[in-house]
């Protein structure tokens, strides 16, 4: 007994040790410490830029990998790594927390959850985007419906807690965010009729702090946007990690599509808070203001892309700004603290609305809903743009954008809600030959093309933009790559012999600047040589 | 596209084969051994709304394929035969597919798994050329200039071997009259300008970021760097293959078609 005391001592000890280790002040001063790489977009403003100027436009041709790290695991790698005080944490499929050396990738630890043999992945491929990392513990959602607190040192499970049921569709694959004692979380299912959500969960214990619906129910507000009972089943899932102002309090979450995705017959009205961002008060959940992007989806649009929050003069005015490259094709400009519209314009082919209207809402054509015979529209249904990051840089003033050129003969057929079985309605016939891609700069007040550095396919790969002067960002053909942030021209490449389908991220390792991207079944690890 | 379409594609096929040793005991006892062929219209109609529904989602509308494989194919990776096939429709993939089978019951089943069977086939029509006489003018014609069957032939166009599994009538009497209405897949045709201005027009192989290499109709292999070209442009809908329409007599092309219908079959 008396040495099973001492061993618990030494335990405490040794946690007290590690307490603390990435505070939450930590995080809100991420961009003050570029040596690290903090939270999934790289701080909480979702920027994903680094001020490290080691590489520059002047060196970067003499970039090479210096380790490879592969991967066992079935399934998709679309990692974006957290690298923090010797440690490098990236997750593999299917939900696999792996904590590497960053001078030598070598592994330290990693938590391997076992899959249920029944696991639904309705509408996405098994995969994870990355972990949280708050104090001495790393978070991360789990495909069936969990989320689960590591110890950063050793990946101990310190606690484990269910979001939602599987069995309805119910999954997660995006990066939490750690904010002040709270783990932020969303939900996939969009495909599935679920009713999305965001959830707030005590850092500490796991225990539900709040939970804050992204479709009403019958009472609240917004409910009336429904048909009938439609909302019961009408999705608005929250499955990519949201931005936060620390100053504020909120966060700014983007929500999915409606459900069923292609067959609007059966929830006539603007389907809220489908196909928006909101912004939640973070201690209570509270939505301060909603903005709704599309609505009444019926292509598939969700909102979910990474909403960049950035300090703009729009019209000779300094605004507090949120501004996001929109599935649908638009790129918009809000203004942060109440959610008013203030701009949008097309980044990329669009062939649905004459424009945006001075309320943001979209001016849409006739004749490009789905049918049943088949209605060719642009962009496809995995949009102009998806998940995989932007940037924007301060220094250049433009905003980073995967762009995926492509359109889509969109079909309806019938929708019938059954638990847990696909609940899309339709389904499209992509025009895949004629598609491409880009990494196009835009000015990130107008959303007007500064330039485009051309792709053979539409883009998965999100970018990273540096103060060396660079943007780097990879191809479904294999290429890494850094291009003049500028002028858009490339000024290095390295061929890593697998889809590039994840988020760059740079960093200091031994005080010298790094740069890691995963890619094909691998996390690959770049620097200048010695 | 078509490069990173088959990637991706080739990436879940690759994990299909992986987990192929572990689909679970959930797998069919009972299935109907009817022929998936012997479907009628009734049952086809129920598996394509069953299709639109739970498939779709993965596998495109028209079974060509999105994050799932595409379904356009004679054989399936994981499913070698109709027992094979119905097995997966019933019990899914773990980490991959759903299990429709507890929702869908032993007979929807079976009538999904139809309507899988012949999504790969242009109706059920029957060849009424003369095969031999076929065989004859595809050899007279030089087709094999550009064609693989069984082993022999250039490899420049697709290899017909099994082409009769794969492509349905209608689609073989509109390839060889309009090459250029369908082409196939890994078949883009692309041309390359080089700063000296000599143009190199062919088969696109292979597309990345910084290189093309394109097979020139005289079968030889070019690679470029894209920096060095002044143009590169991939021609949609464009077909190196010459149209036959007005150089083979109706009967002929019949005849034609009924050769290659019957390629592949067992």
């Amino acid at each position: 007994m008396r040495r099973v005391m001492l061993a618990a001592a030494a335990m405490l000890v040794s946690g007290a040790a590690l307490t603390g280790q990435v505070p939450y002040q930590r995080l809100v001063d991420a961009a003050r410490e570029p040596g690290a790489w903090l939270t999934y977009s790289g701080g909480y403003s979702g920027q994903r830029h680094s001020t490290l100027d080691q590489i520059t436009t002047a060196n970067v041709a003499a970039l090479r990998p210096t380790w490879v790290y592969q991967v066992a695991g079935q399934g998709q790698m679309e990692t974006s790594a957290i690298v923090v005080d010797g440690m490098m944490y990236v997750t593999e499929p299917p939900t696999t927390v792996t904590a590497l050396d960053p001078r030598n990738g070598r592994p330290i630890w990693s938590y391997v959850r076992p899959m249920p043999s029944d696991l639904r992945l309705i509408g996405f491929p098994a995969t994870n985007r990355g972990v949280a990392i708050l104090d001495d513990m790393v978070y991360v959602g789990s495909l069936d419906g969990a989320l689960i607190a590591l110890d950063a040192q050793t990946g101990a499970v310190r606690w484990e807690t269910k979001v939602a049921d599987n069995g309805t569709g119910h999954s997660i694959t995006m990066a939490p965010l750690a904010v002040r004692g709270k783990v932020i979380v969303g939900i996939s299912g969009g495909e599935a009729g679920i009713r999305g959500f965001v959830d707030a969960y005590d850092a500490r214990t796991g225990k539900l702090v709040w939970r804050t619906h992204t479709v009403p129910v019958k009472g609240e507000p917004g409910v009336d946007t429904w048909a009938g009972e439609s909302w019961k089943t009408g999705a608005g899932a929250t499955w990519l990690t949201g931005s936060f102002d620390p100053e504020l309090n909120l966060l700014y979450w983007g929500t999915g599509n409606p459900g069923p995705d292609w067959n609007g017959d059966v929830r006539l009205g603007d389907n809220l808070y489908t196909s928006s961002v909101l912004a939640l008060d973070a201690d209570a959940g509270t939505m301060k203001w909603y903005f709704q992007y599309t609505p009444h989806d019926v292509h598939d649009w969700d909102a979910n892309q990474i909403q960049v929050l950035a300090d703009l003069e729009i019209n000779g005015r300094a605004r507090k700004a949120l501004v996001t490259a929109n599935r649908n094709g638009f790129y918009y400009v809000l203004d942060r603290v109440t959610g008013e519209f203030l701009h949008a314009a097309p980044y990329a082919k669009q062939t649905w609305a004459r424009g945006i209207d001075a309320k943001g809402r979209p001016i849409v054509l006739p004749n490009t809903e789905p049918t049943p015979e088949g209605n060719l529209v642009y962009p496809s249904l995995q949009g102009s743009t998806n998940w995989p990051s932007p940037s924007f840089s301060p220094q250049t003033g433009l905003f980073y954008v995967p762009v995926r050129e492509m359109g889509s003969y969109y079909y309806k057929t019938d929708a019938e809600y059954e638990a847990g079985q696909p609940f899309t309605g339709g389904g499209e016939r992509r025009l895949a030959d004629e598609a491409w891609g880009a990494v196009r700069a835009l000015d990130a007040r107008t959303g007007a093309k500064v330039w485009d550095f051309r792709l053979p396919s539409p883009s998965w790969s999100g970018v990273l933009s540096t103060a060396g002067g660079l943007v780097f960002s990879g191809s479904n053909e294999g290429n890494f790559y850094a291009l003049d942030a500028k002028a858009g021209t490339p000024l290095w490449q390295f061929q890593v012999g697998g889809m590039v389908r994840s988020n760059p991220t740079t960093f200091l390792v031994d005080g010298r600047q790094h740069v890691s991207v995963a890619a094909g079944r691998a996390v690959f690890m770049f620097a200048l040589p010695d | 596209m078509l490069i990173s379409f088959r990637r991706s594609v080739s990436v879940i096929a690759a994990g299909l084969l992986a987990i192929s040793t572990w689909v679970p005991a959930t797998a069919q006892t009972s299935t109907p051994t009817r022929p998936l062929a012997a479907a009628d219209a009734a049952d086809l109609t129920e598996g394509k709304r069953l299709y639109n529904a739970q498939c779709a989602l993965c596998h495109g509308i028209d079974g060509s394929g999105g994050y799932g494989p595409s379904l356009l194919r004679p054989t399936f990776v994981r499913a070698a035969d109709d027992a094979g096939l119905v097995t997966i429709v019933s019990a899914g993939i773990p980490g991959l597919m759903p299990d429709f089978g507890r929702a869908n019951g032993v007979r929807r089943t079976w009538q999904l798994a139809a309507f899988v069977r012949s999504l790969n086939r242009a109706g059920t029509e029957r060849a009424t050329g003369d095969p031999q006489n076929g065989l004859a003018i595809y050899q007279k014609r030089g087709c094999a200039s550009c064609h693989v069957i069984s082993g022999a032939g250039r490899a420049l166009g697709p290899d017909l071997s099994d082409i009769g599994v794969r492509r349905g009538l209608s689609y073989l009497k509109q390839s060889i009259v309009e090459p250029a209405a369908r082409v196939p897949e890994g078949h883009v045709v692309v041309s390359a300008r080089q700063k000296n201005g000599t143009s190199v027009r062919g088969v696109r192989v292979s597309e990345d970021a910084f290189w093309v290499h394109i097979r020139d109709t005289s079968g030889r292999l070019h690679a470029f760097r894209i920096g060095d070209l002044t143009e590169l442009q991939r021609e949609a809908g464009a077909s190196l293959m010459p149209s036959y329409g007005t150089v083979l007599s109706p009967s002929d092309l019949d005849d034609v078609v009924a050769y290659l219908a019957g390629l592949g079959a067992k």
